[in-house]
This record gives structure tokens, sequence and C-alpha cells, in this order.
């Protein structure tokens, strides 16, 4: 990838707009555990799984996936949506307010198989850092638990789009 | 054993989360962890297994020299971390080596079936290990084990055709 995977991140935060306290986290600062954090933390991860979505409807709409990766690209959006629909029941049985998405992600660009494919790598690359930083401060156990099962499906989804990118897996 | 009272707490927070129609994430019958022993316990002895088995492939099949190599370099690595995590939490060490099941065959799909276990053993751990460090060194550990089955699995599709 040309771009480092800490401007991707940057970059993604920064379309998600995630809050201070989540940002924080994930340039590596210690912030105490609470429920609120918890709650900022599911928050974050919506958002992530939000653009994550976009770019998936983005390339299926527009026959955008060469046909060899079409139906990983059909299981990849049915993972997201399981974990937004997760998280968002998650959310809600802790009063707090799931964030919708947003209305844009700037995804014209991605107009070709090959530039689709490394963003739809990034975004895994980044929802998979994401969690990995953030799951040791997550408080709450079930959440936790569900956070480490979505932490394996981005795993497998940026392990399928290395290599159907050419980047070593092993 | 007796469920410790985190375990009745966990057990309690998974059947809310069983409630939920959709925490599709959560497998229905996640594995039960009472402490950080038991997962580390857990994860050593499962670890072998796919140590044994990845020797048995890779020995029927040259090709697979690289990849038994990669994977078992990275298995000694995350051994030699929980090691220091038994250290921090102040848990007698692990006994120095775990005994593999014999009459292992050379079976891509157990192969797949063993690193499966291992990556549950890792996540369903977590919340039993109560150390935010730990808990992260673990899950980067399950990152990479998940890659590893991923890595399999695209093989199990190669051959598959």
């Amino acid at each position: 990838m040309a771009e480092s995977r800490r401007a991707a991140l940057r970059r993604v935060a920064g379309l998600a707009g995630l809050s201070l306290p989540v940002v924080d986290l994930l340039g590596g600062a210690r912030v105490r555990a609470s429920e609120g954090l918890d709650l900022e933390i599911l928050g974050a991860a919506l958002a992530l799984e939000h653009h994550a979505l976009a770019i998936y409807e983005h390339g299926l709409e527009r026959g955008l996936f060469p046909p060899g990766l079409r139906d990983y690209a059909v299981e990849f959006r049915g993972d997201h949506l399981g974990h937004r629909d997760t998280q968002v029941a998650l959310m809600e049985e802790r009063g707090g307010r799931a964030p919708e998405a947003k209305r844009d992600y700037g995804l014209g660009r991605f107009d070709t198989a090959e530039r689709l494919l490394k963003e739809a790598l990034t975004i895994e690359v980044v929802a998979q850092d994401a969690y990995l930083r953030l799951i040791g401060n997550i408080r709450t156990d079930d959440y936790q638990l569900a956070a480490a099962f979505i932490l394996v499906d981005e795993v497998r989804h940026a392990t399928v789009w290395k290599r159907a990118t050419g980047a070593r897996i092993y | 054993m007796a469920a410790s009272p985190r375990t009745q707490s966990r057990r309690a927070a998974l059947r809310a989360a069983a409630a939920l129609p959709l925490l599709a994430a959560v497998p229905a019958a996640a594995e039960e962890y009472a402490d950080a022993t038991a997962v580390l316990a857990a994860i050593d002895r499962l670890e072998a297994e796919v140590a044994a088995r990845l020797r048995t492939v890779a020995a029927a099949s040259p090709a697979a020299a690289a990849l038994s190599a990669s994977l078992l370099g990275d298995q000694a690595a995350f051994r030699a971390e929980r090691s220091r995590l038994r250290r921090r939490l102040g848990l007698a060490p692990a006994p120095d080596a775990f005994a593999a099941p014999e009459g292992i065959d050379a079976d891509l799909p157990a192969l797949r079936a063993a690193l499966d276990r291992l990556v549950y053993a890792h996540a369903e751990g977590l919340p039993a290990v109560d150390d935010p460090h730990a808990v992260q060194r673990l899950a980067a550990h399950m990152v990479e084990c998940a890659r590893h089955l991923t890595v399999i699995d695209l093989w199990l599709e190669a051959e598959r055709g």
C-alpha cells in the first residue's frame, strides 16, 4: 500500500468523525476504562463498519469486483452488516445512540477494480488495527467477546484482499 | 471445576447477549474460561496440536515447508510472550512441553479445524483475562492465528478449484 497504516488510520478516523477519547486511544494514549468509553468505542467501531459497508456497496453496485473475488465481497459485506447490527444492538441496549452512516464517503475516485481492492484492503486493515488497539480497553465482557469475533472476521477480509492485491500473506 | 463469580457473571452477560437477535458475532456455544490460567493452558494445548499438524503436513508436502516454518516461527514468538504475560499476571510458568495428539495424518482440513479451535480459544478467553495489556497482546496473537487460518482456508479453496 502506498499509504502507510498510520496515515490510513488518520484519514479514516477523520472521515468517520471519531470522538476525541477514541482518537487518543488509537494514538496509543492510556484512557481509563468505563461504561462511557465502551460507548465511545462502540460508536467508533460502528463508524468504521458504515464506511466498510459503503465501499462494498459501491463496488458491488458498479460491478467493480472481479468475477473471482465478487463472492468474497458479498461474504464480507454480509459480515459487516452483522457487525453493524450487533453493535447497534449493544449500543442501544446500553442506552447509547448509534451513529448513522454518512451520506458521502468520497468513493467516486475508486472507479477501477485495482483502486477499489486497494481501498477495501485499507479499510479492513484500519478496522483490524482499530479493534486491536481498542479491545483491551473494553470493560464489558459481552462486548469484548463480540469485538474479538469481529476482529477475526476483519483479519480474514484483510488477508484475502492482501493476496488479491499481490501482498505477502505469510 | 466450579464456576467462579466471574464465570457466572460472564455467563449472565453471554445469556443477555444471546437474547439479542442480531448478536451474530458470538457463537452460540462459546467456551467458558474461569481465569487467565485456564485460558493460557487451553491456548498452549491447542497450539501444540496445530504445531504437530503443521509439521506433519510439511513433511508430506515439501511445498508447504516455507509456510510451516513461518507459522511455527510465529508460534514460538507467541509462546515466549505468553511466558512474559504469565509472569506479569503472577501465574505459574507453563509446562515445558505439551503432548500433541498421537497418530496425526497430513490432513489439511484437520489442520484447519485445529487452527479454528486455537483462534476461538483466544477470542473466548479474552474476557477471562482481566488485564488490559494481556488482553491486547493475546488479541494480537489471535490476529496472527486468524491470518494463519485464512491462509489455510485459501489453500483449501485452491485445492478444491
